[in-house]
């Protein structure tokens, strides 16, 4: 089978969600950075918008599209009808916060993070998440985990390296956050990604 | 286990609520249909995110966020596509008609942005939409309808009641056979007969 290629930027972004996820699984691809969109790759995007996950003549855009396509393949969205929806619903919610801090991480003093942190928009997903997680062991909340678990990880962490975590406590969010940071399968992602600041 | 009527819960403004409430009306669900006017804190407290939309299946099950809730109606009817890639393609579509062509859409209509933004969508995204009707017979490429035919119409229909129309003249006969399939279903158009109107055109 074609080895799949994500093409983005050179930052975390949007593209980080999938890749975590592809490394996670073990599934080998390639990563096309671009500085800008050409207009031979903007002819094939659909939306004109990055990232795009390629595989063969198959192409996808939309981030939660390719975290879905990606993880039905190695059947990683859960066993139930009701515990797929948990985990869409969950991802939608990481997508809000990930809409919230591309808005602003890069206009942002640190006075205005501050301030962020402490109106912050995203605080009701991190109560959010937090609940769940006091409540079952997975945020899908069936006996096994999800994409949306690893997916709630690389949230917490890009949020973290923003310097953009809502105030208050989130020990939950904070243990699946080590969790996933010493697997060995995100190791060598982790210590390679981009270092930038959105 | 006891089993009640399904409900959603949203305000009367389209923006979000009009995605499950079209699906659910599509179908031809039974369900009580809450216009809330306020989420007052006792309310909040029991939304995940605190925010609506709500869906409560009749067995309890509870979800919000739009789009969960809409795959969720859609997967019990087989409405999501039968290939792997057809369902890609379903969530690629429901993923830019929410967050690039509805949320947009509502907050030019809401002053808080620039009505610039509209012709952009429609260059963009319509075009795009058309192009693919006209290539295969349905958005997700396979042989049947499915929940991005119905968000792809769902977000012509919201532009048209934006009052863009003029924009759309003659250009999209495709995305015009969609919006007269979908209005001829008898749910939905029962639905749109009597949806009441939030009185802010949104």
């Amino acid at each position: 089978m074609t080895k799949p290629t994500l093409t983005y930027f050179p930052v975390r972004g949007r593209v980080q969600f999938p890749r975590c996820l592809l490394e996670y699984l073990g599934e080998e691809y390639n990563f096309n950075e671009v500085k800008t969109i050409s207009d031979d790759l903007r002819k094939q995007l659909l939306f004109k918008q990055l990232p795009l996950y390629q595989e063969g003549d198959f192409k996808i855009v939309q981030t939660p599209a390719i975290i879905d396509y990606i993880s039905e393949k190695h059947d990683f969205r859960g066993k139930t009808k009701e515990e797929r929806a948990r985990a869409h619903q969950c991802l939608a919610g990481i997508m809000e916060v990930l809409d919230h801090c591309l808005g602003y991480s890069f206009k942002m003093d640190k006075q205005q993070q501050e301030k962020f942190r402490n109106e912050s928009p995203i605080k009701k997903f991190f109560e959010g998440f937090e609940m769940v997680l006091s409540q079952n062991k997975y945020l899908a909340s069936g006996e096994k985990e999800t994409y949306v678990d690893l997916m709630a990880f690389v949230m917490v962490d890009y949020v973290t390296n923003l310097g953009l975590m809502p105030s208050g406590d989130y020990p939950k969010l904070i243990s699946l956050k080590k969790h996933y940071e010493s697997s060995p399968q995100l190791k060598k992602y982790l210590e390679s990604r981009p270092q930038s600041n959105f | 286990m006891t089993t009640n009527k399904p409900s959603f819960s949203y305000f009367k403004v389209l923006v979000l609520g009009q995605l499950p409430r079209f699906t659910l009306n599509y179908f031809g669900t039974d369900f009580t249909d809450n216009y809330v006017e306020s989420i007052d804190d006792e309310f909040r407290k029991t939304l995940k995110f605190g925010q609506l939309p709500l869906f409560v299946d009749s067995d309890g099950f509870r979800l919000t966020q739009t789009d969960a809730i809409c795959k969720y109606i859609a997967a019990k009817h087989d409405f999501l596509g039968k290939s792997i890639k057809e369902r890609a393609i379903v969530d690629e579509t429901i993923a830019a008609v929410h967050d690039d062509v509805i949320i947009p859409g509502y907050k030019v209509g809401k002053g808080v942005e620039d009505k610039k933004v509209i012709d952009t969508i429609i260059s963009r995204h319509f075009t795009t939409f058309e192009n693919v009707l006209a290539e295969n017979k349905f958005i997700a490429g396979g042989d049947n309808y499915t929940l991005a035919d119905l968000y792809v119409f769902v977000a012509y229909h919201y532009y048209k009641h934006l009052g863009h129309s003029e924009k759309f003249q003659n250009k999209f006969p495709h995305l015009e056979a969609l919006q007269a399939h979908f209005e001829s279903n008898k749910g939905i158009a029962e639905y749109i007969k009597n949806r009441p109107d939030s009185g802010r055109g949104i």
